[in-house]
């Protein structure tokens, strides 16, 4: 309970932390001059300025992509993105027509918005209205708005004086062009959207994964959604000059599913997630403006794609080389009682099964014998019993002949006690082949623990067990060595 | 940028054409299954994802069309699919998260190298989101039949061979689609097909990359099957019709990008992002006015449903009137007792009066002090009566039949009401003898007999 309160609080400051940062970063960028003797940036104006920028963004873009990945939304953000397009051309037209800048900000950014969130809208409705699935809709808004818009670009571009320069920077992003303003601009939708989760942040949580129970609670699902999409617009639209419209869903995506690998809980997701968006955008923001031929947008994914690949390595959730190591880790022990459990079988098919009382070492046994019990390659027989000496359970005694030690015996004994316990509970509760049942106890003797024992001993009439070794249910030996077996005793 | 010509040149649109029709059509053939198979952004991601197989191939051969650039995006497309299910499987996200992830990450990739390389290979990144069509018939070579352009030899390859994929494995691509578990049980495993799909998709963007680019592709791999899949309900029908849709939106398309910008004074426009725009347009026709589920056409039914309901309740207050002695009822009366509106009624009732069902009359004998002011009143013709009369014997027999299987007496009238508008003579015939030809209703009231 502490933990969580902690983790809680901890990811709440996170996100407190990131809101004042939004301010705090107009602030940096505003003063100049005290800003230039305490930053460690050797960097100028105007890359701090796309920097600062761009990080903002990412912290922003990285909160708002959880929410659409849980949704399971995360493409609605190609396509608004995609549908931006012909509102940038529109824009461009209409102010033309009034003799107005077409290339100003204030006039692009809110025609993008609109037909951004009639492509949204427009997925919806298909969806809908219509037997056409979400997939299917999603495409087709991306690639029709996104058509319109070219159409419309390409006549742009026969326009006088070569309009069309400050629009096809959208199409990739030209973090060049960003300046003061923008950064501000940034800074003020990102605040809002991350005050907005934060203000909202019951009805939010509870529309992630109980969307049913948020319906029968009174909560606007519908309205909660739209806001969603109405935040995602936002966060499109003013990554448009940064990233580009080709590429913004990954800032969306990335961050979002790479802080799926270090934690499952929602807030401590999404601060997660923020962190990732900022170091990503920041560092890719960085490279574009150090090696000018690479469009920021590029720079910014591939950071991105490679904190995600960090992330699904060593990430403390499922990261995929922790999930190796347990893999080896639980093979090992796998082996190790299995091992166990041969020398046992063998020992009592020779008719010296060792005692766990009394007797301070095995009778010996040759490693080779072993494969009769059990298929292995020799190698990794000896690689085995090499780590069991290593460990004190065994004892070599000549080149080839071995022997348990007292602890080996009391390990052995442990491990063929679970088998059999195990073997004889399957024979009592289903009735399956013998082989079925060694196969069954194989599987699932590993994962016994001492209570689940003692349960098992109580099942099964303990008293006439005692703690005595149970006799074997089938006969002892791997499948290929009995037929071969069976084979010479019927021709002899 | 100069456009390759001013007006219909015969040589170069007629290539434009043909170039824009073998695209659309190999791109819809593979289409079909992914919208059927709700992979439809599988198109996307794939026809992003390319680029970095393409880029390494121009790099090492400076050639556009050539066996390194196909190998290469063929290895992408799969690698694509791969990842995308590695992802999923390990990230615990959903697909369209996990495509995302993958082929963003590709694209700048290959973005990445296209601008690194930009000295050495003439390729525009504007050009890989939405081709060059217009420029691709200069780029021509010349064989036995004359000077063929080389996308169109490439399209055509690439057409021959969806063509052959999907007809020689119709069966399985069929089975696979419609019922995943047996097509396992069978032996085939979807699986296999997925990646053999996510290939041909791989090779039909490379193919068409120079032609349309790698968005407005994804147009030509989904629209035209959704329209289809909209229009028709058997997988070939479906196939032929998106194979229609697409040759259709092809020349449509050209000729819009041709003729409508003149017509406000510009040259034309791009060839490939018009033929997207008029397969939303069709699209968008579809949606509203198809016969299954358009929606304009529901709305016009539920609407015709209604006045047609409205009518026949008129019908049967009058005909109920009559049967109290009262003769004939005011618009007002009518439209307070069926808690209507005025217009409403009054549109009903014009109808009712140009069917012949109702008569107009003066409205002296009304009993209602409430419709005093209103002296025209409304009153049922021999027609109308008729009709009235049936309408009112299939609710009765209903209320009658309703209480026979045992439904409380408070609910039949509710049920009776809503269905004695479906209720045809048979069904009458089939209730009347199911509860022994009775001669009054539950309530009390005579069923009248049967009208012809």
């Amino acid at each position: 309970m502490i933990l969580h309160g902690i983790s809680f609080g901890i990811s709440f400051g996170i996100l407190w932390v990131s809101l004042s940062f939004h301010l705090l970063g107009i602030a940096m960028l505003m003063e100049t001059a005290a800003v230039e003797s305490l930053t460690p940036f050797i960097f100028d104006y105007n890359t701090r300025v796309v920097v600062v920028g761009t990080s903002l963004l990412g912290l922003a873009g990285g909160a708002i992509g959880v929410l659409l990945l849980l949704r399971k939304r995360a493409l609605i953000g190609d396509a608004i993105a995609h549908a931006t397009l012909p509102g940038l051309a529109l824009a461009f037209f209409v102010a033309t027509a009034l003799q107005i800048d077409g290339k100003s900000l204030w006039i692009l950014l809110p025609g993008a918005a609109i037909t951004g969130l009639i492509g949204a809208m427009t997925v919806v409705a298909i969806r809908t209205f219509s037997p056409i699935k979400e997939d299917a809709a999603m495409g087709i808004v991306l690639s029709v708005f996104f058509g319109a818009g070219i159409a419309m670009m390409r006549i742009i571009q026969q326009m006088p004086d070569g309009y069309a320069a400050g629009l096809e920077g959208f199409i990739f992003g030209k973090t060049a062009s960003m300046r003061f303003q923008d950064a501000c601009l940034i800074a003020v939708s990102g605040a809002t959207v991350v005050g907005l989760l934060v203000l909202f942040r019951r009805q939010v949580e509870l529309m992630c994964f109980d969307e049913s129970l948020a319906r029968t609670q009174g909560w606007p699902v519908t309205f909660v959604d739209i806001g969603l999409m109405a935040a995602t617009t936002t966060i499109v639209i003013v990554g448009l000059q940064a990233v580009g419209m080709i590429l913004i869903i990954a800032m969306l995506v990335i961050p979002a599913a790479a802080a799926r690998f270090w934690t499952w809980r929602l807030w401590p997701t999404i601060a997660t997630s923020s962190f990732i968006g900022c170091i990503g955008a920041a560092s890719g923001a960085i490279i574009s403006t150090m090696a000018p031929r690479v469009p920021s947008g590029a720079a910014i994914v591939i950071v991105l794609v490679i904190l995600f690949s960090f992330s699904a390595l060593f990430g403390r959730k499922n990261g995929t080389v922790w999930r190796w190591a347990r893999r080896f880790q639980q093979r090992r022990e796998t082996d190790q009682q299995h091992l166990l459990r041969s020398i046992y079988e063998w020992l009592e098919l020779k008719g010296s099964k060792p005692h766990d009382f009394g007797q301070t070492r095995s009778e010996s046994f040759l490693l080779n014998d072993l494969e009769f019990v059990r298929n292995w390659s020799p190698s990794r027989l000896a690689r085995t019993a090499n780590r069991f000496q290593r460990n004190g359970l065994l004892v070599q005694l000549s080149q080839n002949r071995w022997a348990l030690t007292a602890t080996g015996i009391q390990q052995c004994v442990r491990a063929i006690r679970q088998h059999r316990l195990l073997e004889l509970y399957f024979a009592q509760i289903a009735n399956l082949s013998p082989e079925a049942i060694d196969r069954g106890a194989d599987y699932s003797e590993h994962a016994l623990d001492d209570q689940m024992l003692a349960e098992l001993e109580r099942d099964i009439d303990g008293a006439s067990i005692g703690y005595e070794v149970p006799e074997s249910l089938h006969p002892i030996g791997n499948i290929q060595s009995l037929n071969n077996q069976s084979r010479n005793e019927a021709n002899p | 940028m100069q456009t390759p010509w001013i007006t219909m040149d015969y040589w170069l649109d007629g290539w434009i054409i043909v170039i824009a029709i073998l695209a659309s059509v190999s791109a819809a053939i593979l289409g079909n299954f992914l919208v059927l198979r709700r992979l439809s952004l599988l198109s996307d991601a794939i026809s992003h994802s390319i680029l970095p197989g393409l880029a390494a191939a121009y790099l090492i051969t400076a050639n556009r069309y050539s066996w390194t650039a196909l190998i290469g995006a063929i290895a992408v497309g799969l690698i694509t699919v791969w990842l995308t299910e590695l992802i999923g499987q390990y990230g615990r996200v959903d697909e369209g998260a996990s495509t995302g992830i993958v082929f963003t990450g590709l694209f700048a990739l290959g973005l990445i190298m296209i601008v690194q390389a930009a000295d050495r290979v003439d390729l525009d990144p504007n050009c890989v989101l939405f081709g060059d069509i217009e420029l691709s018939p200069l780029d021509s070579i010349v064989t036995s039949l004359g000077v063929i352009p080389r996308s169109a030899v490439v399209l055509t390859v690439c057409l021959i061979l969806n063509t052959l994929f999907v007809t020689l494995l119709f069966r399985l691509l069929r089975i696979a689609t419609f019922d995943p578990q047996l097509a396992t049980s069978l032996g085939v495993s979807p699986r296999i097909l997925h990646y053999a799909l996510a290939t041909l998709v791989a090779i039909t963007s490379v193919c068409s990359f120079e032609a349309v680019g790698n968005v407005l592709v994804v147009t030509m791999f989904i629209v035209p099957p959704t329209i289809a899949f909209l229009l028709v309900n058997r997988l070939p029908m479906m196939i032929l019709v998106s194979v229609s849709v697409a040759t259709l939106a092809a020349v449509v398309g050209h000729l819009s990008a041709v003729a409508v910008p003149v017509m406000f004074g510009y040259k034309s426009t791009s060839t490939a992002a018009m033929i997207s725009v008029i397969s939303g347009v069709f699209l968008a026709l579809a949606i509203l006015f198809n016969v299954k589920t358009g929606v304009i056409v529901q709305a016009f039914r539920r609407t015709q449903l209604a006045w047609s309901i409205l009518r026949q309740d008129i019908l049967a207050l009058l005909f109920r009137d009559s049967e109290r002695g009262q003769s004939a009822r005011s618009l007002r009366d009518i439209t307070k007792t069926l808690l209507s509106q005025s217009w409403i009624t009054a549109m009903a009732l014009r109808g009712l009066v140009w069917r012949g069902y109702v008569n107009r009359v003066n409205n002296q004998t009304s009993s209602q002090a409430s419709s005093s002011g209103n002296s025209i009143g409304y009153a049922l013709s021999n027609d109308g009566r008729r009709h009235a009369q049936n309408l009112v014997r299939s609710h009765r027999l209903w209320e009658q039949y309703l209480a026979t299987t045992g439904t409380q007496l408070d609910r039949i009238h509710a049920q009776a009401e809503t269905l004695e508008h479906f209720t045809n003579p048979a069904l009458r015939q089939q209730l009347d003898s199911e509860t022994q030809q009775p001669q009054s209703d539950p309530h009390g009231k005579a069923i009248p007999p049967e009208e012809k």
